[in-house]
């Protein structure tokens, strides 16, 4: 199955065609966590009937997999109606979400739609950091109720960790209690800036000495044709088998790329993403490891885990290095030296 | 194999176009399959509601096969998608 499902990835990829897709509903959230790249300002939001249109286009286009998350999803009250009309188009919907929302009703709803998967963060091994993090008390007893829910109803969980400055030294107790509650978990070092430029959220990321605990699988990617970012190359599938879309409709190359390729509300996304595409997105698409001049030659370059999406959030150019990245190379090539 | 009893495709796999190919995912992610060429046309036909012999009446007119030949092919395909529960008998 492996082989055939890389030879269709493969046929995407040569097609420019979305395989995967993520839509944030809504940039409201009940939570202030400390690392967020979302600013205060919150933007308008599509209505259910914009979304069934889209919902409409993605499976004309060939998505599978599609993501909803914010904010906070469920603060919008049409949220049920958004994942229904999605699940009966018939997707692989997957629920980004801080859960907080939810009781035991909810979770047998979600089933019920169809929702096949959910992810939650996770920021810390203990109550008190993980719900200091967030900025909501209660938060971690919360998660700890509701996963056992979750995996009882047929639902795919996975805990995902940002590692930072607060809770790097809780991996251990981090990852012990995804096994507990038998769900996946994932962790990454990336913070990004906020989308309003504010670097504030740097300020939690890990340093050299801190990067040096981390295992080498929460740093570096996997390498896979369907991972967004791959550690192997400088280049990523944001724009070409992947696509996101902010709350408002706009069109991006991939959730943490935020440069408009064009607006749902005034142009189809056959429009957007084949027919009449932004220049940018032309050249995100042509770009080639080599071009990334800076990269291409660094001999640090196995260690780097630039992420094309965030260099262009944090310099505006693709093609520019990541001081933050290059930050963490230059960390983590030292290990073991 | 009942020539004249119509196939259907069941509810659980997710099929996704992609003009000369057909890919289908089983909606656990679990199993994916794909269609080409003749298999896309016998596909296309079983989601049309023909029965294997109107299909079979297609492949003949479409490719340059022998009928015993056709025949045959159309058997392992429609074993296969009962098979892996891509498909059903429409009378159960």
């Amino acid at each position: 199955m492996g082989e055939l499902r890389d030879k269709i990835l493969a046929k995407y990829k040569a097609q420019n065609r979305i395989n995967a897709f993520m839509v944030e509903l809504t940039h409201r959230c009940p939570c202030s966590c400390i690392h967020c790249y979302i600013p205060e300002n919150v933007p308008l939001e599509l209505s259910l009937g914009e979304y069934k249109n889209l919902f409409s286009q993605l499976k004309d286009e060939g998505v599978f997999d599609l993501g909803f998350t914010g904010g906070e999803p469920f603060l919008r009250s049409d949220v049920w109606d958004i994942l229904k009309a999605a699940s009966q188009e018939g997707f692989f919907v997957t629920v980004l979400s801080t859960g907080l929302l939810w009781e035991k009703k909810e979770i047998v709803r979600l089933k019920k739609i169809g929702v096949q998967a959910v992810e939650i963060s996770l920021l810390g091994g203990r109550a008190e950091t993980h719900d200091a993090i967030m900025g909501y008390p209660g938060a971690f007893s919360h998660l700890e109720k509701i996963v056992p829910l979750l995996v009882k109803a047929g639902i795919s969980v996975v805990l995902k960790t940002t590692l930072l400055r607060e809770n790097y030294r809780e991996l251990a107790q981090m990852e012990d209690l995804a096994r507990r509650l038998k769900v996946e978990y994932s962790a990454q070092v990336n913070v990004s800036s906020r989308l309003d430029g504010s670097s504030s959220p740097r300020d939690h990321a890990l340093g050299a000495e801190e990067l040096k605990e981390i295992p080498m699988k929460y740093i570096v990617g996997q390498e896979s044709l369907s991972s967004c970012h791959n550690q192997a190359f400088l280049t990523c599938n944001a724009g070409k088998i992947f696509g996101s879309l902010t709350p408002e409709g706009d069109v991006l190359p991939c959730l943490m790329f935020r440069r408009s390729l064009g607006n749902v509300k005034d142009r189809s996304l056959k429009d957007i993403w084949h027919d009449n595409p932004d220049p940018y997105l032309s050249r995100l698409r042509e770009l080639k490891d080599e071009d990334v001049e800076e990269c291409y030659n660094c001999s640090k370059k196995d260690f780097c885990p630039r992420c094309p999406a965030m260099v262009y959030l944090d310099t505006g150019d693709i093609e520019k290095k990541s001081p933050n990245a290059c930050r963490m190379a230059d960390t983590i090539s030292g290990i073991g030296e | 194999m009942i020539w004249t009893e119509k196939l259907v495709i069941k509810g659980d796999f997710i099929s996704r176009d992609l003009g000369d190919e057909i890919v289908l995912m089983s909606k656990d992610g679990q199993e994916i399959h794909s269609f080409e060429d003749s298999g896309l046309l016998v596909w296309e036909q079983i989601r049309a509601g023909k029965t294997p012999c109107e299909i079979l009446d297609s492949i003949l007119d479409e490719y340059d096969v022998s009928e015993d030949q056709a025949r045959s092919d159309l058997e392992v395909f429609f074993s296969d998608l009962l098979e892996k529960g891509i498909a059903e008998s429409a009378n159960g």
